[in-house]
């Protein structure tokens, strides 16, 4: 019996070396006990607590294991969702600030127009201008002009709605003749060239507004408004 | 630079009861610090509690629904019951929450051996044959009763709180010395120094006179 493998059996078939105690352990003293921060003193009470109880034995082992990464995780996220439901609540917040905006913002654009019909006006190709192959038409002042603006792609079927300008070496001013749009989106005009642009003669431009939203057709307006520009070249009449 | 590292020192050691306010306003760093000092005090809690309940040998995850259940009675309302520690009844969050959840897991143990009362199987082990019979295993009976009772005593008045801890770990709920050591947080020297005494004790009064 002198071999240590007989001596630990023997230990081992002794059982506790004394009673465990019949009150709970206190497991603010253990938690401190494990994180070292008791005092000699204290230290050796809580050891000899230890020794004689098993559950805080117990304790004290369970606590020096690390939680499954799934309970942790899973604490974690139980603290998060406030977090996460602030995020969603701002994402919805924001989704329904730009859906506000969606619902109050300016309609689209009509789609591009195409200039298809042009008549008493005879076209020039520019050699001087920024594109040399930029079409103008000139114009004399007794011509009468008739325009058609036709679109390009199908139309929504928001009612459509159009201004005329002229610019002769002035700002854009609103047209004495507007032009009128047809049920398909086509607009047209027919006016004395003189009815458009009077004597301002030299380059001016016929600037046509298309709109869904007649609040657009402000001069200077650029949001939701499709512009279409003729360029002229004024003249007087030869016959003058 | 040494500032920093001191304030980053400072953070990492600061008390659990600090990292409440800013975990359940959702401070990430903040919910991992606290989950990671609160849940082993709430699991280690639970389990004991089980294990009473139970009497039976627990697994690695045996007691992490219950400490799930007490991780949600904690945060409930904002975290009342967190915000309610107060440092003169316990000397530290952790301590607190340990006793709140003793208290809760013994209360929802009992109501779930309420609720299986008349239906449920009983379980029978070995564990469960010791905690019947006091403590006394088969082997045991084998050992005689008066020398038994002789080195119990011995051992008892001949080794101070850290022996007869060492005792308790390794011979009473089989532990390995370095399991010991890590518990105890010592050198694994320290515990074989003093199994070589606790084999001493025994060898000789097991010597002939």
């Amino acid at each position: 019996m002198n071999r240590d493998a007989d001596l630990d059996a023997l230990a081992a078939r002794l059982g506790p070396l004394e009673p465990a105690p019949e009150t709970p352990f206190d497991p603010d003293r253990l938690i401190a006990w494990h994180h070292g921060a008791l005092d000699p003193t204290e230290a050796a009470e809580v050891e000899a607590l230890l020794a004689a109880d098993p559950d805080a034995r117990a304790f004290v082992a369970d606590l020096a294991e690390a939680p499954s990464p799934f309970l942790t995780r899973w604490a974690e996220s139980r603290l998060r969702p406030r977090r996460r439901l602030a995020a969603a609540a701002g994402v919805l917040t924001a989704l329904a600030a730009a859906a506000l905006l969606w619902v109050m913002r300016a309609p689209p654009a009509p789609p591009p127009y195409d200039l298809s019909l042009i008549r008493g006006a005879i076209v020039e190709t520019r050699s001087d201008a920024p594109d040399p192959t930029a079409e103008l038409y000139r114009v004399d002042d007794e011509a009468t002009l008739t325009l058609t603006l036709t679109p390009t792609a199908a139309l929504d079927n928001a009612p459509l709605y159009s201004a005329t300008y002229t610019a002769c070496a002035a700002p854009r001013a609103r047209a004495s003749t507007q032009g009128t749009l047809g049920p398909d989106g086509a607009w047209t005009l027919t006016a004395p060239a003189r009815a458009l642009f009077a004597d301002r003669y030299g380059p001016c431009t016929l600037e046509v507004a298309l709109t869904h939203d007649p609040d657009h057709l402000d001069p200077l307006d650029e949001d939701a408004v499709r512009w279409y520009r003729i360029p002229f070249d004024y003249r007087p009449s030869d016959a003058r | 630079m040494t500032l920093t590292w001191l304030l980053i020192a400072a953070h990492l050691q600061a008390p659990a009861a600090d990292l409440v306010g800013p975990a359940l306003a959702g401070d990430r760093r903040a919910v991992a610090r606290l989950v990671e000092r609160l849940m082993p005090v709430i699991r280690a809690t639970v389990r004991v509690a089980l294990r009473k309940a139970a009497h039976r040998r627990l697994g690695p995850y045996d007691g992490d629904d219950l400490a799930q259940e007490i991780w949600l009675l904690l945060i409930r309302d904002d975290g009342k019951r967190l915000r309610a520690y107060d440092p003169t009844r316990a000397r530290t969050l952790e301590g607190y929450v340990a006793m709140i959840a003793r208290t809760e897991a013994t209360h929802l143990l009992k109501r779930e051996q309420a609720a299986r009362r008349g239906g449920g199987a009983a379980h029978d082990d070995i564990d469960d044959a010791r905690g019947v019979s006091g403590g006394i295993d088969p082997e045991q009976a084998t050992l005689g009763a008066e020398l038994a009772t002789r080195l119990r005593a011995l051992l008892r008045d001949a080794l101070p709180e850290r022996g007869r801890l060492v005792f308790a770990h390794i011979y009473v709920d089989g532990r390995t010395p370095a399991e010991a050591a890590r518990l105890m947080q010592v050198n694994t020297q320290v515990v074989y120094n003093w199994q070589h005494k606790i084999r001493g004790i025994i060898r000789d009064q097991l010597a002939p006179a």
